[in-house]
């Protein structure tokens, strides 16, 4: 173990090597001597403060007061590895994370460069004496550890420009004032000592696409850019800038990403958030003019599609407002898809009209709806005395608004009845099935076409726990606002919600930046698994072949975790120059 | 040795009774346990010697009560996804952990002989339902079964009979009623099976419940095996069971499954369990108990001449090496192996014996041995093979292969194989617990582990 902590240790403590050479010009960040050929460039400013915030953070102590964790530092491994990271500790004369402030307090840095095929590595410590320290310490070990095992040096060493340049397995590595210089190719160690002591020249930093990206970098956590138009020039991933996905799902979520792919010329990510959560922003540079009239369905005209949330349950588990034309995906699936989807789409086309009573579905029925969608997903609650499935699922529901309530209104109403029966018809020829019975429910400004089940002859609530328990479907209208939902439970919900918020003056809040907004609350989703607690430890049982002790102690470290996040939410946004994700992780208080 | 084409039927269901100590194995004990259940961990195997044969199958017969409630809560909860492929691997489950392993095997009997698939009962809760059923009287009285199961809604959905009219009288549950389940062919007539027939008439399912339509039922004078009446449906039933075929057919069925695949026992031999399953009052566990405790099935003309059922091939396998394991996988690999259990292929059952085996199927074999070694989940005593080797404490590779051979296998290897076999162990780059799974992998691919 020792043998490979010192090897691996190394040449990060070797910045203590003191150049001899003045440098021409100060260097401050990394990306000023890697080459312009860099095609992927991540660094981490602080890497000590980040893991020092993560330590101290309320969170790292409920996992430490945890029963689990607890048990896990009672373990002959937990042991094995503090004793190792003392005899480290002890080698190196300062604990680890003190180590980690001074290998990395000016910053890690990660590269791959297209011209040399090589990655990376590089550190720019607290001070060339620290890193000369810890790189005497270091390398005094392994070569004494080799030596006890009858093994050769295990570095090689060379000389490059008055620099001593070591070689380890496939590394080359080497160091100039308090920066350490790590590669697995030679060519790449030797342009980024160049760099280091000739100043800046042709780096990555004198790119336009890196400078105006770089600007976003500041204060982040960690900051990453990929050179997009380099990797399209190479012919990799020819597929994925081909701007088509060919798969009707991955279209809806990803067709605007797929559009601007071939034509960005680079792509950032960005962490930041700590202690309160932590936020994920994906960045592309983005034009409006470069969407086509097949991806209109996904950003509007003019790119100004942007969502509407309307107001929703108390708490729901997951919602999702998007904005897409599902009218205008369906008409203009021949530009979209490939023959063979568009057959389906035919065959889809042909049934769905038939179920409409022969209106287009696409024409008449899609285009009937906004394109500003919303999906409410939230749990039900299964009353006493009703059917309580033995899988509790949480409803689902579509709210939209109508484009023309007086015709589309009737229309939905007749077909959401007319389904309704057929429902009935099939569950009818299945001995067993439980037939459902339609009630219009009549609110102040609204109303719901709900269903209950009709319970079977003779059968008690409880006997009632089929999966299909979970659905009683149902519409409802107010005004221009369309809900279809698989419980009835939640259409009254999100009505009565709707109807307080208009009572309120909160009606509904359109962000004109917002393309897709999706929430989600860990207590919701927490609540409904543990409504499922029973079935989880079955499946649990069955897959692993566990016990119950060890299912149930297993799942209830799910639980656990997920009372660590408070909520989860992702936000797809454009702007006039750029097309954003982000996403959040809040953590519990 | 016994030549059963020759035997003495006297003799041969007689008792068991070592003529020395060293009469009474290890060998015969984990035959026992093969036959009256899966397999045996080494524990019940050491605690069966201490008993003499007959007071062994005794034990076995009236195993201790288990508690039922968490295999009940299980099914509860795999039958709420209404995929009835769950529910097979809910048994794999209970058929591994059971405390009561006579009685699992019997209901694997009893699913065979009164076959019902959830190929065509799609809803897993009558499946389940006439689980619990063959279950719980799986060593009771045949006539309760037989009643029991005539008005079970899953076999007569499975048999087309949820209507019965009598103007129509539908005859496949008063075929198979006298030709699979209580008498075999020859011993009723075509007249015999539309009398019948009339009797069950108004026997129907509605809303996945057995009801009696008085208004469809024939109240008729019927004529069956020469006795007339207005019989109904369950007077039918008792008709069927009082025919002196009856338990011939049941008895020699229990052999098969028990004891021997071939050659078919004669009528001689079976004779004496026939009369005393009649006197008796056709109660299934004292001839279970009679056939587990004979001579004949201590012999060596029973010992290894049954070729594994997949069920055993696989359950013998794991309760032999104390294996838990994902058993969805499981369940469903056992399709490839000929036996998934709630779907057999007819209504017939499983042939069984030399049907089991077959290019095709001993590649499964071969194939779900290896996946089992290979998969994450696969625990040995809730560790690796190496856990299972300290645990009873076997260290030298000779030591450890004469407890394999002792645990899986019902004859011992040839000297080649048993050396080839330490030789694994011996030699080799792999880690211990490779070679401790190659080797478990390379008995349970032997011709010999394929008998039981």
């Amino acid at each position: 173990m020792f043998r490979s902590v010192s090897r691996y240790c190394l040449p990060l403590l070797l910045p203590v090597m003191l150049a001899t050479t003045p440098r021409v010009q100060a260097v401050e960040q990394a990306a000023e001597f890697l080459p312009s050929s860099t095609v992927l460039y991540a660094e981490m400013a602080k890497p000590a403060k980040t893991i020092e915030a993560l330590l101290q953070h309320s969170i790292a102590d409920k996992v430490r007061d945890h029963e689990a964790y607890q048990q896990a530092t009672k373990t002959p491994q937990y042991h094995q590895f503090q004793m190792g990271l003392k005899f480290v500790e002890a080698q190196l004369g300062m604990k680890w994370l003190e180590a980690v402030h001074e290998m990395t307090d000016g910053g890690v840095t990660l590269a791959v460069d297209a011209k040399t095929e090589g990655v990376a590595l590089i550190f720019k410590t607290a001070s060339s004496e620290s890193l000369e320290t810890l790189k005497t310490k270091v390398m005094q070990f392994a070569r004494q550890d080799a030596k006890n095992k009858g093994n050769g040096d295990p570095y090689e060493e060379h000389e490059y420009r008055g620099h001593t340049v070591y070689k380890a397995d496939k590394v080359v590595f080497t160091t100039n004032e308090e920066w350490l210089l790590i590669a697995n190719k030679p060519d790449l160690g030797r342009h980024l000592l160049d760099g280091l002591l000739d100043g800046p020249q042709n780096s990555l930093m004198d790119q336009t696409n890196f400078q105006t990206a770089y600007k976003s970098s500041k204060n982040k956590i960690a900051w990453g850019y990929t050179n997009l138009e380099m990797i399209r020039n190479s012919g990799i991933a020819n597929k994925v800038f081909s701007g088509k996905a060919d798969n009707p799902g991955l279209e809806v979520i990803l067709g605007g990403v797929l559009e601007i792919l071939p034509q960005a010329a680079y792509v950032t990510a960005a962490l930041d958030g700590l202690p309160e959560n932590l936020q994920l922003t994906v960045a592309l540079p983005f034009q409006p003019d470069w969407i086509s009239e097949s991806r209109e369905y996904y950003f509007g005209p003019n790119a100004q599609g942007s969502v509407t949330s309307v107001r929703t349950t108390a708490e729901p588990l997951i919602s999702l407002s998007v904005y897409r034309n599902l009218s205008e995906i369906w008409l203009r699936a021949g530009d979209l898809f490939n023959a063979e989807i568009n057959d389906g789409f035919a065959k889809a086309d042909a049934t769905l009209t038939t179920l409409f009573s022969g209106k287009d579905f696409g024409e008449d029925i899609l285009a009937s709806l906004s394109p500003e969608l919303q999906l409410v997903i939230a749990r039900q609650n299964f009353s006493a005395g009703h059917p309580s499935p033995e899988i509790k699922l949480p409803g689902f529901a579509l709210v939209t608004r109508m484009k023309d309530v007086e015709h589309t209104r009737p229309e939905f109403r007749r077909i959401f009845m007319s389904f309704i029966g057929f429902l009935n018809v099939v569950a009818g020829s299945e001995e067993g099935r439980a037939q459902l019975d339609l009630d219009l429910e009549s609110f102040e400004s609204g109303e719901i076409i709900s269903t209950r089940f009709v319970p079977l002859a003779g059968s008690k609530p409880y006997e009632q726990t089929n999966i299909s328990y979970n659905f009683t479907p149902s519409v409802a209208f107010q005004d221009d606002l369309f809900i279809l939902s698989s419980s009835s439970e939640l259409a009254r919900g999100l009505l009565s919600s709707q109807e307080q918020s208009m009572k309120d003056g909160s009606d509904t809040q359109k962000d004109s930046r917002i393309n897709l907004a999706l929430n989600l609350t860990a207590s919701g989703i927490r609540r409904t698994l543990e409504d499922n607690r029973e079935h989880l430890i079955a499946q649990n049982m069955l897959e692993k072949g566990h016990s119950r002790e060890e299912a149930e102690g297993e799942i209830g470290i799910i639980f656990e975790v997920l009372k660590l996040v408070e909520s989860a939410g992702l936000r797809v946004l454009t702007t006039d120059k750029t097309f954003e994700a982000q996403l959040k992780l809040s953590f519990s208080e | 040795m016994i030549n059963i084409t020759q035997l003495d039927p006297a003799q041969a269901w007689s008792l068991y009774q070592p003529e020395s100590p060293d009469g009474w194995t290890l060998r015969q004990a984990a035959h026992l346990y093969r036959r009256g259940g899966f397999s045996a961990n080494r524990e019940q195997l050491e605690q069966a010697l201490t008993l003499n044969p007959g007071e062994a199958v005794h034990q076995l017969l009236n195993s201790a009560e288990e508690s039922v409630s968490q295999y009940e809560t299980l099914a509860k909860t795999m039958l709420a996804t209404g995929n009835a492929n769950n529910l097979s691997a809910w048994w794999m489950y209970r058929l591994l952990q059971t405390a009561d392993p006579l009685r699992e095997k019997m209901t694997i009997f009893w699913h065979g002989h009164f076959a019902t698939s959830a190929e065509k009962v799609t809803d897993p809760q009558l499946m389940y339902h006439q689980n619990q059923l063959l279950r719980s009287n799986a060593l009771e009285d045949f006539g309760s079964l037989l009643h029991d199961i005539s008005r079970d809604p899953a076999m007569l959905l499975y048999l087309d009979s949820a209507t019965n009219r009598k103007a129509h009288p539908n005859e496949n549950f008063a075929r198979e009623i006298m030709e699979l389940f209580c008498l075999g062919e020859g011993n009723y007539t075509e007249q015999d099976i539309r009398e019948l027939a009339r009797c069950f008439t108004g026997w129907e399912v509605r809303a996945n419940r057995f009801r009696f339509n008085r208004y469809q039922h024939d109240k008729g004078e019927k004529n069956i095996f020469g006795q007339s009446g207005e019989f109904d449906g369950d007077a039918g039933v008792d008709l069927v069971l009082a025919h002196p075929a009856g338990p011939e057919f049941i008895c020699r069925k229990l052999v098969k499954f028990l004891v021997v695949d071939e050659p078919v026992p004669s009528v001689d031999l079976i004779a004496p369990l026939a009369r005393q399953f009649r006197e008796n009052g056709l109660q299934i566990g004292p001839i279970v108990e009679r056939i587990l405790s004979s001579k004949l099935f201590f012999s060596n003309d029973a010992i290894g001449r049954k070729i594994r059922s997949p069920i055993e091939f696989s359950v013998g396998l794991l309760q032999s090496l104390e294996v838990t394991t994902n058993y969805f996988e499981l369940s469903k690999r056992l399709a490839d192996l000929g036996q998934k259990l709630f779907f057999p292929p007819n209504v017939k059952g499983w042939d069984g014996g030399r049907t089991w085996v077959n290019s095709s199927t001993l590649l499964a074999r071969a194939n779900l041995v290896q996946d089992l070694l290979d998969r994450e989940e696969t625990r040995f005593a809730g560790g690796g093979m190496t856990d299972l080797c300290d645990k009873h404490e076997l260290h030298r590779p000779t030591e450890i292969v004469d407890w394999l051979q002792t645990m899986l296998l019902a004859d011992e290897l040839s000297p080649e194989v048993r050396s080839g076999l330490v030789r694994e162990l011996e030699s080799g780059t792999d880690p211990r617990e490779r070679r401790l799974r190659q080797v478990v992998y390379l008995m349970c691919t032997l011709p010999e582990f394929q008998l039981g």
